[in-house]
């Protein structure tokens, strides 16, 4: 301990005042209210809270992975291969519909190889230049984005306000470091674009980029790129490089996904039951292709035939149900629900197969999904208390 | 070694820290927020975040610097989403009842009504300062800010004091009068 300066006499004698009135306003609290069960809980709420920000809206329960069984890839819950293996490898086999995932330690590639990565329990992945852009919880208010190339190794790790976004093309990232700067990246080259405000150091409440477009270069002012920042007191701000400019989604709540054509995924409202009404927005018509307040809309596929969907009104650990909307008018193509279970996570595979993750009470499951509504069920993973098992990549 | 392995080693250790530490830091808690309930709910958020980071803090004896800077950043960042959503009006810090009002000297509550129109920051400055009794360089360190920034703080804090506390009151005076 240090004892404090003490330039003069009345100083010293206030700043001992205070001391003493410290010391006796406290003096007789010595209780400890809190047990690790209630640390714990609050741990998977704060966790769950930022996923909400790392993932796109993602609410996620938690499991602490224990790898026990492996399903047969027929989409039926009681056909499953009663043969436990150590590792979900046998079950990944090659194939372009597959999905991409981070399970503990091993990044499964949609190609079937299989990559060692540091087990840092990532909270979102996406696919850059060949790189795996994985994002964790920092513990305290942020997050730590780590680089990690083909072989496995961590190239770079900075840190962000939330899982980068990746342009359509994929081959150019954007994210907001913890000082408010938006940040842009591609093969040979990055650029700040612009700031934020993301008030006092820790703060929970901040902005993170929901989506970029353009590139791949965005330190070209003709072309570039915008970002849309989702503001965590809803909202969306746009950046572009040019360094600014007029928001085309003013008034927006949040915005999930945006593509090249022009075409945004975003939320305009949330009703006083807290119900989300938006859907896809049109920037060259300036207004919603469709709207609608059943589902809310998510990220499109690549192409833009499809958008996910998810319950517009959510609570509890995560999204109840998920479906797969045509991008064309909203219409449901595909639907996945289940008693008592909740989506956890997901991304596109390709531009009509979705990957999800659901938990049942008791275990994880991976799914794919066709637009069409065809189910596939890669794996089953049993559940414990915390955090879901795989970590979807996006592509 | 498996992750429920870890896991479970995790929640032994800090258990052990929980029971050794949690009522010290409760203290420091009430005082940062003026409010028994206020700091229970800046407690348990920064436990839980120390929790999730348990792996990563290596040095054992950082942790309640740690959790103390959590603690700070909670209770500034509560204040300011009270701010934002009007439910406070003016640059007031919540009310809440003493936890322990059978202590004073006279100066007491004054000095506490003083402490508690601080803002935030400012106040974490006097409690890291005057209650944990860290130094200057300490306090800049563990709130991310200068150590002129610091000196300011406590300067401006212990200007309101002498402005505000009745003369006959000045711990000097006191002093002189023993």
């Amino acid at each position: 301990m240090n004892t404090p300066n003490r330039p003069d006499d009345s100083t010293e004698a206030w700043e001992s005042a205070m001391s003493r009135d410290f010391d006796a306003r406290v003096r007789d609290l010595h209780e400890a209210p809190l047990d690790l069960d209630h640390v714990k809980g609050k741990a998977v709420t704060i966790r769950r809270n930022r996923r909400i920000a790392v993932a796109g809206g993602v609410l996620a329960a938690a499991a602490v992975v224990t790898p026990v069984a492996v399903v047969a890839g027929n989409g039926d819950d009681g056909a499953r291969d009663p043969g436990f293996v150590d590792t979900p490898t046998e079950t990944t086999a090659p194939d372009p519909a597959r999905p991409a995932y981070v399970f503990e330690d091993t990044w499964f590639r949609s190609d079937g190889t299989e990559v060692e990565v540091p087990d840092r329990e990532y909270d979102a992945a996406l696919l850059w230049n060949g790189h795996l852009v994985a994002t964790r919880y920092d513990g305290e208010a942020y997050f730590v984005t780590d680089v990690i190339d083909a072989d496995g190794n961590v190239v770079d790790s900075f840190d962000t306000t939330g899982a980068p976004a990746i342009n359509e093309a994929g081959t150019t990232i954007a994210w907001i470091d913890t000082d408010g700067t938006v940040l842009t990246r591609w093969a040979d080259g990055e650029v700040a674009i612009g700031e934020v405000d993301l008030g006092a150091p820790g703060e929970t409440i901040g902005y993170d980029v929901a989506a970029i477009t353009g590139g791949p270069e965005c330190d070209d002012e003709a072309g570039g790129c915008t970002t849309y920042l989702n503001s965590g007191l809803d909202g969306v701000e746009t950046l572009d490089s040019r360094g600014g400019g007029d928001s085309p989604v003013e008034g927006m709540n949040k915005v999930f996904d945006a593509t090249e054509d022009g075409t945004v995924s975003a939320t305009e409202e949330v009703t006083d039951d807290l119900t989300a009404c938006g859907g896809l927005y049109d920037l060259s018509e300036g207004d919603f292709r469709w709207q609608t307040c059943d589902h809310q809309t998510q990220e499109l596929s690549p192409g833009g035939d499809y958008v996910v969907g998810i319950p517009s009104q959510g609570d509890g650990q995560g999204p109840l149900a998920i479906s797969v909307l045509s991008a064309d008018d909203g219409a449901e193509t595909g639907r996945w629900a289940a008693d008592g279970a909740f989506v956890g996570h997901w991304a596109w595979v390709d531009g009509d197969t979705l990957a999800f993750t659901a938990h049942d009470g008791a275990n994880w499951h991976l799914y794919t999904m066709e637009a069409d509504g065809e189910l596939e069920e890669l794996m089953v993973v049993e559940a414990a208390d915390m955090d879901f098992p795989f970590v979807l990549v996006e592509r | 070694m498996s992750r429920p392995s870890r896991e479970a080693e995790r929640d032994a250790a800090f258990t052990e820290y929980l029971h050794a530490r949690q009522a010290s830091l409760l203290r420091t808690a009430y005082l940062l927020t003026g409010d028994r309930h206020q700091a229970e709910d800046v407690l348990q958020t920064s436990l839980a975040k120390l929790y999730l980071a348990w792996d990563k803090v290596n040095d054992r004896g950082a942790v309640d610097a740690y959790v103390r800077r959590i603690m700070v950043n909670e209770n500034n960042s509560l204040w300011r989403r009270a701010w934002k959503k009007r439910e406070h009006a003016t640059e007031v810090v919540p009310e809440g009842d003493p936890h322990h009002d059978e202590y004073d000297d006279g100066t007491n509550d004054e000095l506490w009504r003083v402490v508690q129109t601080l803002p935030p920051k400012a106040r974490s400055v006097v409690v890291l300062r005057y209650y944990e009794q860290m130094s200057e360089a300490e306090v800049a360190d563990a709130l991310g800010i200068s150590v002129g920034t610091v000196k300011s703080q406590c300067s401006r804090a212990l200007s309101a004091l002498r402005e505000r506390v009745p003369a006959e009151l000045h711990p000097r005076h006191r002093e002189e009068d023993r």
